[in-house]
């Protein structure tokens, strides 16, 4: 049997719930990115929050809270079979309790391991790569990351710049936090919306004054005596430079 | 009408939040962002500061003569937005990357080039024919402030040369932390330098508003002080860092007492020490370090290598290309001190004054004391499995846990993600040894250093031949 979620955490981990209370099941995907099987059957599974909770809690007592977060940061990666990951990893975590994060080299911890550090990397990076402009009264910040990372990175801005209204907009899968006043939340902005709300929101001089001096300041904090872009390259990857003022 | 509704995004945050499966609101309040949006944006349009046309040119002529101290962490402290602007993240945040691949997470600038001082190696140096320029303490906070909204920067970096005497220039710099703590309660990260020479109140009141402060020995011994820098002497440097870190040890006790009082330099302090400017040996240099770790207690010792900035009859010449090979080794057994339990005598010694160029310290110190390998891994101590060349501390944690459930085999060992390229030659798994043949010097270095073994000429050589 395969289950099929609406893409929340919660709806995958329902699934789970249903994998021992209901029946075994083989694999795990979201709605969107499954392809269809001739060979088994599938079914959709309506997310429901009780039980997701309980699963929550399970998982909690059994590994431990940073298990919780490495299994929420494989569920946000954009690997396709993410979902046969956690379940894989749920099955033996479950028989052999805390025992599993020793086992270094077991398939299903590997797995895990290495997507979640990879969403973490990500959104570690991004804390550091964001960039803000002033756009009327709004900060306003758009990337595209691999994974999705918005839900990991909002605390830390909502918490570092709480007087200020802040969108950070994940133009790539078209949505969007808001935050204001250590508050935030996830909101779709659809395509076409988008471009309409940033012809509306211009930059103003000061922005700009302000992007030509970080601009300045780039270019003169290097050594010439120790140019080296292939360093530069390793840590600022060409796709995240679209969206830095002073690679542009 | 929308916008009056949502007259910000708190509210409606909060009505989105009420009514999630609203999708009809949600769309609403994008048009109330754009509504709001033209409302205030003549406002913002409309606020010009203070900062001016020459701003850039003193930014740019400051950030050029900052460039050449090399600390740029922001780790080490950990703390909430306190009703103002900005957090701080103990395990720092780097922003961008420069062009010499060097990572850009503080605003490095100085108040002022204009200096007293005339050291030898220095570009800031008063005899030098550079251009000169001097931020206000006002200017400084609010670019610190408006890069840092931006997400450019994680705080600030703040140095100056000597303008008129130590103690003027101490306390312009802590006129700019007042600033930016008291009046914009900037929670963000600041790191400063304690002018050597200033009054110890200035220097305790910077304590008290900074993240780290820093002390630059700039060289290891008195000998090449006396040379290059004659107006300073080590016991002079010496007296702030002693400052430094009973200011320290004293607000430790007074926090284990009160809960609230207040943190001096939580992120500790720090050094930095030109290589290759004099004739140091890597030895002079490393037991420098490793006093200055253990009398003062210092988070990081930083290296530079010396970048030919000056003419001089003492100092290289211009064309010397800088040591960067041998600064890179000296971090790699500054490391050794800090993490692997290692001292700087096992390391270098008279007899051996400096650091193997082609192999990395670590793997120069096994190769020779051959005798204390293979290593069981299923058995070694954490402190053995550190000995081993290649195995770090994260590979050495792993190994202490995968060995507490189950054996180790040497494939487990390439799956735990353990680089086997060095570790080979000095472990044995389960009783059998991977490294090919005997155990032999020549054997491991033909391995591992490419034939033709890079060999950086040393700048007296260069001297020499010129």
């Amino acid at each position: 049997m395969i289950l099929l979620y609406d893409d929340s955490f919660y709806g995958l981990l329902t699934c789970i719930f249903d994998h021992y209370y209901v029946a075994p099941v083989k694999e795990i995907y979201s709605k969107e990115r499954f392809k269809g099987s001739i060979i088994d059957t599938y079914r959709f599974v309506e997310t429901d929050e009780e039980k997701a909770k309980r699963v929550e809690k399970a998982i909690r007592e059994k590994f431990s809270n940073d298990g919780y977060m490495a299994l929420y940061r494989t569920f946000l990666s954009n690997d396709d079979h993410k979902d046969c990951y956690i379940l894989d990893y749920l099955i033996h975590g479950f028989k052999l309790g805390k025992k599993i994060d020793y086992l270094y080299s077991e398939p299903c911890v590997i797995h895990i391991r290495k997507l979640s550090k990879k969403v973490g990397f990500e959104s570690h990076r991004f804390l550091g790569l964001l960039r803000f402009e002033q756009r009327g009264p709004y900060l306003y910040a758009q990337f595209q990351p691999d994974h999705d990372i918005l839900s990991l990175i909002a605390d830390h801005f909502t918490d570092r710049l709480k007087e200020e209204q802040m969108i950070i907009h994940d133009t790539r899968r078209n949505k969007a936090i808001l935050a204001h006043k250590g508050k935030w939340l996830i909101q779709d902005i659809p395509e076409n919306q988008s471009a309409h709300m940033l012809e509306n929101l211009p930059i103003s001089d000061e922005e700009k004054m302000f992007q030509e001096l970080w601009k300045g300041y780039f270019k003169h904090i290097a050594i010439e005596g120790r140019y080296n872009p292939k360093l530069q390259q390793n840590f600022v990857p060409k796709k995240y430079r679209k969206n830095l003022v002073e690679f542009k | 009408m929308i916008c009056n509704k949502y007259s910000n995004l708190t509210l409606a945050i909060k009505k989105i939040g009420q009514q999630k499966k609203n999708v009809c609101l949600q769309t609403y309040v994008l048009f109330a962002i754009i509504e709001l949006g033209r409302k205030y944006g003549k406002f913002y349009l409309g606020v010009m500061k203070m900062l001016s046309d020459e701003t850039m040119e003193k930014l740019t002529v400051l950030a050029d003569a900052a460039k050449y101290d090399v600390s740029c962490s922001s780790s080490g402290v950990g703390r909430k937005n306190s009703g103002g602007i900005g957090n701080s993240q103990s395990f720092g945040i780097c922003h961008s990357w420069a062009a010499d691949g060097r990572c850009i997470s503080l605003l490095k600038i100085l108040m002022t080039n204009v200096c007293a001082y005339d050291c030898a190696y220095c570009v800031n140096r008063v005899s030098n024919d550079v251009k000169r320029a001097s931020f206000t303490p006002e200017e400084i906070a609010e670019l610190t402030i408006e890069f840092y909204r931006r997400n450019y920067i994680e705080g600030l970096f703040l140095s100056s040369a000597v303008e008129i005497n130590p103690n003027a220039t101490m306390e312009r710099i802590v006129k700019a932390l007042k600033i930016l703590r008291n009046q914009h309660h900037f929670g963000g990260y600041i790191h400063v330098k304690a002018i050597p020479g200033a009054d110890p109140l200035l220097i305790k009141e910077a304590g008290y508003l900074a993240d780290r402060m820093s002390v630059n020995i700039e060289l290891a011994t008195e000998e090449s002080l006396k040379l290059l820098a004659p107006q300073k002497s080590i016991k002079k440097l010496y007296l702030p860092m002693q400052e430094i870190k009973e200011g320290i040890s004293h607000a430790k006790e007074e926090q284990g007492i009160y809960r609230h009082a207040p943190s001096f330099v939580p992120a500790g302090q720090s050094t930095q020490m030109i290589i290759g400017a004099t004739r140091d040996t890597d030895q002079s240099i490393l037991f420098q370090s490793e006093k200055l770790y253990n009398h003062f207690n210092l988070k990081r010792v930083y290296y530079s290598a010396y970048m030919p900035v000056n003419e001089g009859k003492l100092l290289p010449s211009l064309q010397t290309e800088p040591p960067l090979l041998r600064e890179h080794r000296l971090y790699q057994a500054d490391w050794l001190l800090r993490f692997y339990h290692f001292s700087a005598e096992e390391l270098l010694s008279i007899q051996q004054p400096n650091l193997d160029m082609d192999v990395d310290p670590k793997m120069m110190w096994a190769l020779r004391h051959l005798d204390q390998f293979p290593i069981e891994i299923n058995k070694a101590s954490y402190k053995e499995l550190l000995r081993i060349p290649g195995i770090g501390v994260n590979s050495a944690r792993r190994i202490m846990a995968q060995r507490k459930v189950q054996f180790i085999t040497y494939d487990a060992l390439k799956k735990m993600g353990i680089v086997l390229k060095r570790a080979r030659f000095f472990l044995t798994c389960q009783g059998k040894y991977y490294g090919d043949s005997v155990i032999s010097e020549t054997h491991i270095r033909q391995q591992l250093v490419p034939a033709e073994a890079h060999h950086q000429v040393s700048l007296f050589e260069l001297g020499a031949i010129s």
